[in-house]
């Protein structure tokens, strides 16, 4: 393979990412810019990749990062302008809180605790979801307050939610994986319920955000779900289960073809495609066992994210590497709108060598002109 | 074999209500209890653990088929003494330490139920020290560690150490399995298999403990 000429890669792949990479642009878009966990391995400081760290080390390190990959790719990849931690407003209650869970750390992790041990429980839970004010629940006391400091001193308004952990997720957390399980096989009506108050709860809570933000569905539209959980169901429980709330959600925020409508699932998806399909997605990332070819049968106008191994990767394998990007490169420029990524999250490890790799693999194997 | 097959054709449906009862008349019919196992209830589960093997059924068929062989096996378990039936051996499971994903180890165990081991579930977030403590207690042929993070992979070699400081590593196999796992990471820490399935890895503890591998 040819060297890899740094700056021409960078000025195609900002060409390259037109029309949600559907395009018929000279090299094929990358979609890895890694992620702030890779700084521990990459730079062999000690720290733990998902515990929020604090701002200025957050900064230290992503600033050494950033020299780093600056020399290796040729791009400052990481954030290094974080605000303040004055800026920051306090915390707004999270879907899993509304139906009962606690976000804990565990081993350096994030968890959502399980709230609901029976159906009886479920039942209990779901009548008090029903007929929650979401928005007393979900702010603070003071939220007013706070919220007229942090814009007054630093102009910065609340966070929209546009970006939520998919209902299949939320459901085996809330209720334990089996027993979710056993719930949509055994009380479809009951499991009914509980899908539709999760659509309740999560228009509800967007649009309470919409409100503080100051916008409203029709003006800032888009939504996506991470739902890594749903492979577990069959085609005949996520429709009854998980299909009716992305449908109704992206009823409301994507009603129009442009807006996104993106599912992150790193898991073996392709028993849900079909379904998947009904619901016209326009972003997908899903997991290694799903390729490009399966993708488009049934998302024509997805990009899709991937798909290469997050393992791969992480090992820093080359020749695996090597295999799948090519791999990647052909059903691309075959199919279109392929953002070469990784099939799902970024992990620690993946070192900053092994995208200068990808990067050489796609200038020389993935160009049209 | 009528009433055999409708078992393993019931509990391949996930009928559990349907299997007990036929467990139940297949007793009262004096049908031997080996056979009510190993032609009924073990050939169903082998069946739907080749069926998710090869992705034709998912992971909730494999659920509501395990909850009718536990329907099955709990009217057959006290028969076993006197039946002399004897399980493949008894295997410990769990998930590691700062892990708690358990549909995987779950799932792991009701095949290895299926294929008639005693399973010995220590939940998640198990500690090197419980895996060795159950296996020497309760002499286990088999520890299984399953793991869901790239961050806590690395417990499965402190249960492989953990095995070696307790001089138990000539007498119990070590089987892991997960996501993130792979033959290679297997092999870089010295355990005995990697599986990349369930239903494989059922077929290959009975391999171990057979002595294929």
């Amino acid at each position: 393979m040819r060297e890899l000429d740094l700056d021409r890669f960078w000025a195609d792949d900002e060409a390259a990412h037109a029309n949600n990479c559907f395009n018929q642009a000279d090299q094929l878009p990358l979609g890895i810019r890694m992620s702030d966990e890779c700084v521990f391995a990459e730079l062999g400081e000690p720290g733990t990749p998902w515990m929020p760290i604090e701002r200025e080390r957050r900064i230290q390190l992503n600033r050494r990062y950033n020299d780093k990959a600056e020399r290796l790719v040729g791009k400052r990849l990481l954030n290094e302008a974080f605000p303040p931690e004055d800026a920051k407003l306090p915390p707004v209650k999270r879907i899993g809180e509304v139906f009962g869970g606690s976000y804990i750390y565990h081993n350096d992790t994030e968890w959502l605790t399980q709230s609901v041990h029976s159906y009886k429980e479920l039942e209990q839970l779901l009548d008090r979801v029903e007929n929650m004010d979401l928005r007393a629940f979900m702010l603070p006391p003071n939220w007013e307050a706070e919220k007229t400091r942090v814009y007054e001193t630093y102009g910065i308004k609340p966070c929209l939610m546009r970006h939520i952990r998919g209902p299949v997720t939320l459901a085996c957390s809330i209720m334990g994986t089996e027993d979710f399980l056993f719930l949509v096989m055994d009380e479809p009506d009951l499991a009914k319920r509980f899908s539709e108050a999760i659509i309740l709860v999560t228009l509800k809570m967007a649009r309470v955000m919409d409100e503080e933000h100051g916008t409203t569905a029709e003006e800032t539209q888009g939504f996506s779900f991470a739902d890594d959980n749903c492979c577990l169901l069959t085609p005949a429980m996520y429709e009854l289960f998980g299909y009716p709330v992305l449908r109704h959600v992206f009823a409301v925020y994507s009603p129009d073809e442009p807006d996104m409508r993106y599912q992150h699932s790193d898991s073996p998806m392709g028993h849900l495609l079909p379904i998947l399909g009904r619901l016209h997605l326009n972003g997908v990332n899903f997991g290694p066992t799903v390729l490009v070819p399966e993708i488009r049968r049934h998302l024509p106008k997805a990009r899709i994210d991937g798909c290469l191994s997050p393992m791969s990767f992480m090992r820093n394998d080359r020749d695996a590497i090597l295999q799948e990007i090519r791999r990647d490169c052909r059903d691309a420029l075959y199919y279109n709108g392929v953002n070469i990524a990784t099939a799902g999250s970024i992990n620690n490890g993946s070192s900053l060598d092994s995208l200068r790799f990808i990067m050489q693999i796609i200038q020389n194997e993935g160009r049209r002109a | 074999m009528g009433i055999l097959s409708d078992i393993s054709s019931n509990l391949q449906a996930g009928k559990a209500k349907a299997v007990q009862e036929l467990v139940a008349k297949a007793l009262e019919e004096g049908t031997p209890v080996k056979d009510i196992l190993e032609k009924g209830l073990l050939h169903g589960m082998g069946i739907i653990g080749e069926k998710f093997k090869n992705n034709e059924v998912f992971v909730p068929e494999v659920l509501i088929a395990a909850r009718a062989m536990n329907r099955g096996m709990e009217l057959l378990k006290p028969h076993f003494a006197e039946s002399g039936v004897q399980s493949r051996g008894k295997v410990c499971i769990g998930t590691v330490k700062g892990d708690l994903h358990d549909i995987g180890k779950n799932l792991v165990k009701m095949m290895l139920e299926g294929k008639g081991f005693e399973v010995l579930d220590l939940g998640t977030d198990v500690a090197p020290e419980t895996f060795i403590e159950a296996a020497q207690e309760q002499d286990c042929r088999i520890i299984c560690l399953s793991a869901l993070l790239t961050t806590t992979m690395s417990a499965m070699q402190e249960v492989v150490k953990a095995a070696e400081a307790a001089g138990i590593r000539d007498r119990v196999k070590i089987m892991i399995g997960g996501a993130p796992v792979t033959e290679e990471f297997r092999v870089q820490i010295g355990a005995d298999a990697y599986a990349a399935d369930a239903a494989s890895a059922a077929d290959m503890a009975l391999e171990l403990v057979e002595g294929l591998l």
